[in-house]
Parts: structure tokens; sequence; C-alpha cells
């Protein structure tokens, strides 16, 4: 044990001070969920502008108001509370920001404006949660495994090519210390770091939700603590990413010949996991027979506050089964460059 | 100390043809001596010396180290040498101080730590101690995988052209270190093809040419053999023939 750990260690230190593996394996983990929540916020912001100049605003004199006794006058959030009494051609609308004291404050405005008390009726008239949230659930699972995938290509390619190419896999051959200390410490340091990626993927993603939910009225209907239920999906998937990895780094002869190799070979795992985003994928068969695929769809139900059935052990057995097959390949790939 | 009797050991050339790398290599080396292994580019040296540093496995013949043959106990073979080729690399993103201590762990030393900051100032190499070996000038690598192969303080000390690439300087710190070791009763195997080291280093010398042993003997006794003076005229003279 104290041989593997030392051998752990080594590795993990030879592979986390490579610029690639960091930038796969932590950086782009870290900042993406909290990037595109930026960008997100940006966008927004931008298009909110764009919609609010687009948007006549015009005033409300008493005679109008006669005219219009029955139209429908509306209170949109996401307008300045003591802002203007807007016309869109239908309705005569009252835009405020926050919750019902400022609707009132509006309301009354309006009132006043109109010169004589006016029937004013609240609507939401927000887009449909259920959608976004849906959209959100899918997509957090399938980059957690996509950028797990991302994260495991540099160190398989490090620990089944680059020691060789090297010539350090002399270095520790001559030691006394049995072969299979090596192999499984190389395997263990590529599915660490890819669990180290995918956790860090999980912790950007909390806390961009944490975000969303404190500091601004958006939020999403995903409660951050429903996250933890991932977990065990999640480090699953990532475990069978990184055997995979293994597997495609193990017939490379070269690191510069493996990063295009890799690259294509990622593909697959990529893939699966975005079929669990296309249209019609359920948790049920044949979706909820691909590996991979049915675990994006396991974690998009977790997320959505749903029960997954016997479709959760389905998954997790396909994954474990990969996870030892593929892991078992790779250590046999390895063993054999090891006299 | 070292024994290899009859070691042969064949590979297979790009175009499928078995090609005799080691044919029936005997040699003997003992505590307190260094025997050089003398020969040309491809003689066998360095598949002989891989053989008896249990990285490869012999076709046929057997061979001992410190006692323990190369294929029953293949274990303490590796625990009692030191092994260092020119073809060695280092974990270029680690330094030399955990490169020391790596290997210390892996060999078993108890005191890794103390055994890497010794062998930082043994080899003079404790300002580039915390410098990753990627970044280290090639004698400073060279300097770092000496000590990397002495870490665990082994009998035995098998060196494979440990001079290729390095300045006088470096190479005048190696051949000291190795008559150190020489003078602590360890016995040294240490191939060259750099007449002017094996006449400085060697007490008895095994040439090699196409994977036989041609001669072997001490300095002198090549000289008789061959009926000269200088070891460059000695090798060639054995390698060529008399008529050279």
């Amino acid at each position: 044990m104290r041989l593997w750990w030392a051998v752990l260690e080594a590795e993990l230190r030879q592979q986390l001070r490579d610029g690639n593996t960091l930038l796969f394996s932590v950086l782009v983990p870290c900042f993406l969920f909290p990037g595109l929540l930026w960008g997100y916020s940006q966008a927004a912001a931008l298009a909110e502008g764009w919609a609010e100049s687009a948007r006549p605003t015009v005033a409300v004199p008493a005679d109008l108001a006669a005219e219009l006794p029955d139209t429908l006058v509306r209170v949109e959030p996401g307008a300045p509370a003591d802002a203007e009494v807007v016309h869109d051609g239908a309705a005569l609308v009252v835009r405020y920001a926050g919750g019902d004291p400022l609707a009132d404050l509006a309301a009354d405005r309006l009132m006043d404006a109109l010169d004589h008390p006016w029937p004013v009726e609240s609507v939401d008239i927000a887009p449909p949660k259920e959608a976004l949230v849906g959209a959100v659930a899918g997509a957090i699972p399938m980059l957690l495994v996509v950028l797990s995938a991302m994260a495991s290509q540099y160190p398989a390619l490090e620990a089944m090519v680059a020691d060789r190419e090297r010539n350090v896999v002399e270095t520790v051959l001559v030691t006394a210390a049995p072969r299979s200390v090596f192999v499984l410490g190389k395997l263990a340091s590529v599915a660490i770091i890819t669990l180290m990626s995918m956790g860090a993927t999980l912790v950007g993603t909390v806390v961009t939700l944490l975000h969303l939910a404190l500091m601004s009225e958006r939020t999403l209907g995903l409660p951050p603590a429903r996250l933890v239920l991932l977990v065990p999906f999640a480090a699953l998937a990532a475990l069978a990413a990184a055997a995979f990895s293994l597997v495609a780094a193990a017939p490379v002869r070269s690191f510069k010949q493996g990063q295009n190799t890799m690259s294509l070979a990622t593909l697959v795992p990529m893939s699966l996991a975005m079929a669990a985003l296309a249209p019609g994928a359920s948790l049920a068969a044949p979706w909820g027979l691909v590996p991979i695929t049915n675990a994006v769809l396991c974690m998009r139900e977790l997320l959505l506050d749903k029960p997954l059935g016997v479709w959760g052990w389905v998954a997790a057995g396909e994954l474990v089964a990969l996870v030892l097959v593929a892991g078992g390949i790779a250590a046999r790939s390895l063993s054999r460059r090891m006299p | 100390m070292i024994r290899a009797e009859a070691l042969q050991k064949r590979f297979v050339d790009p175009e499928g043809r078995p090609v005799a790398a080691v044919d029936g290599v005997s040699l003997e080396a003992h505590p307190g001596e260094i025997v050089g292994l003398l020969g040309p580019n491809g003689a066998g040296k360095s598949t002989t010396m891989r053989m008896l540093a249990t990285l490869l496995t012999p076709d046929g013949g057997t061979a001992s180290v410190a006692g323990h043959d190369v294929l029953e106990a293949p274990a303490e073979v590796r625990r009692s040498i030191g092994y260092l080729s020119t073809s060695t690399g280092l974990f270029g993103r680690l330094t030399p101080r955990e490169v020391l201590t790596y290997v210390a762990r892996l060999q078993g030393c108890i005191d890794a730590e103390a055994r890497a900051e010794a062998l930082l100032d043994r080899f003079d190499i404790r300002r580039f101690a915390t410098v990753q070996c990627d970044r280290l000038s090639t004698g400073m690598k060279q300097k770092v995988s000496i000590a990397r192969a002495v870490v665990h303080d082994p009998p035995v000390l098998i060196f494979d052209e440990p001079t290729a690439g390095l300045d006088v300087l470096v190479a005048q710190e190696l051949f000291e270190f190795l008559e150190d070791a020489r003078r602590q009763g360890r016995c040294v195997l240490y191939s060259t093809h750099i007449m002017g080291e094996a006449e400085r280093l060697c007490d008895r010398l095994v040439v090699i040419h196409a994977g036989r042993v041609l001669a072997r003997g001490t300095l002198a006794e090549l000289r008789a053999q061959t009926g000269r003076e200088r070891l460059e005229e000695v090798f060639v003279t054995l390698v060529r023939g008399p008529a050279s």
C-alpha cells in the first residue's frame, strides 16, 4: 500500500503540473458554469435593453383610459418600479421590478394617471419555467460527462504513452517495487484527476445555482442541494470516461499521434452524453439501455426530482461493467509494456 | 557479485528475421572492482546489461547478481543494483528532491527523505533541488540520474555509457564517484566505447562484438594478447583481427 501510494503521489504530481491537464481538468470545469452564467446575464441584459428600446412608451391621458374601459392592464415583472405606464398595442402595462408592494405602487400611479379607479390585474408573463428547468437539468449532467471525458484525455496519454516515450518507465522498472503497483498507480491517477474534474464541474454548477438563487430573481427551480444526488452517477460516468480514454490511448505509439487519436476517441463518450438531449430521449428502452446516455438521463431525472425505478440500477450496472472491462484492458496493455 | 553464463538474446529485425543481439556472453565481476564492457555500437553491451538489470528476459543462459538469479528472483536483483543508462529518463515535472525520494521509497528505503537529502549534497544538486527536471541542463540531469541509481545504496552498479553527452567536469565527477564506489567494495559493470574512460577506470575489460565475447582480462593481459600498447589499438585489433 505504501508503494502504491508513492506511485500515485508521483503520478499525480507529474500530471497536475502539466498545463494541458490543468486547463482541461481544473480550470475549464471550475469556470465553465460561472462563465456561462456571466455570458447569460450579459446576453439577457442586452436583450432586455433591445426590448426596452423597441417598446413604445406612452403617457396615459384620462380620455384614453375612458376609451378603454375593458382593456386589461397588466403588471409586468422586470422593470423599474417607478417607471412608466406603457401601451403595447393591446393593453396598458405597468412595468415594475419587484414584488407585490411595487405592483401596488405601480397600480396606484396608473390609477392616478387615469383619474379614476381602474381594475388592475397582475399577470406573470415570464416564460414558462418548466421548459428552462428541463433544459438545464439535461445540460448539467451532459456537461459533467463531456468535461470528464475531456479531462481524462491528457492524463490517459501521460499514463499510457509519455513515460515510455521519455524512457522514464525504466527508472521505476529497475526498482524492487512490483509492476502491478505501477499499473494500479497510473490507472488510479487518471481516475482521480477525472473525478477531480467532475467534482470541480459540480462545484462550479452549485456556485452558479446559488448565485442565481441568492443574487438575482432568476431562480431556475433547481435547488443546488439536489446536485449532490448526482454524485454517484457522475462519478461512475467520469470513471467510465477515464477508462475509455485509457483504452483509446493504449495502442498509441507517440504523444503527438496520441493527441489526434484522443480528440477523436473522446467524441464517443461525448456523443453518448449528448444523445441524452435528443428529442424523445427518455429513461426507457432504447435510450435507457445505452451506457452513459442512460447515466445522463438518470441524472436529469434526479435533478427534476423524478423516480428512477429500475433504470437507475441498469445505468449504474452498465457503468460499473464498462469501468471494469475498459480498466482491465488498459491494465493489461500497461502491464505488457513493463517487462 | 555479477555472474553471467552463456547469455543469449535474440530480436527480430524489420524484415522479420531473427538476429542474435547477445550470443553466449559470459562474464564475471567481483566486489571492489570495475569491469568494463567494451564494444562498438550494436555489439550487445546494452542488451547484456539490460538482461542483468532484469529489464530484458534472456532467451538462454543464466545470470545472477549479488547471488540472486535474474529469472528466479528479479525483485532481489533490482534491490541489489543501481542501473543507469543514457536512455534512462527522469520524471520531467518532478524536482530532483521528489525523484530521489520517490525512487528511494520504491526501493523500500525507510528513511527515503533523509537518503534523498544526503544525495543532494553528495552530488552537489541541492541548488536545483526544487527545479523541475525538465528545466535542468544535461549534466545536471545526469547527476540526478546517478543519484537516483544509487539512492538505495546498492552493492552492484550497472552503468551503461553514463558519460554520453556529458561535459568534462561532470564526467570527472562521475569517475570520482565510481572510484569511490570501488574503494567502498562495490561491484561496478561499466560499458563504454570511449577507450580513455576504460583505461582510467576499469580493472578488467570484456571486449564484446556482434554479441560475442572476443577477449577478457586486465589491460596488461589484453596488451600482451594483441601485442598492442594503446587500448584503442588493442580494441581495433580484437575487433578487426591482427591484420588491422
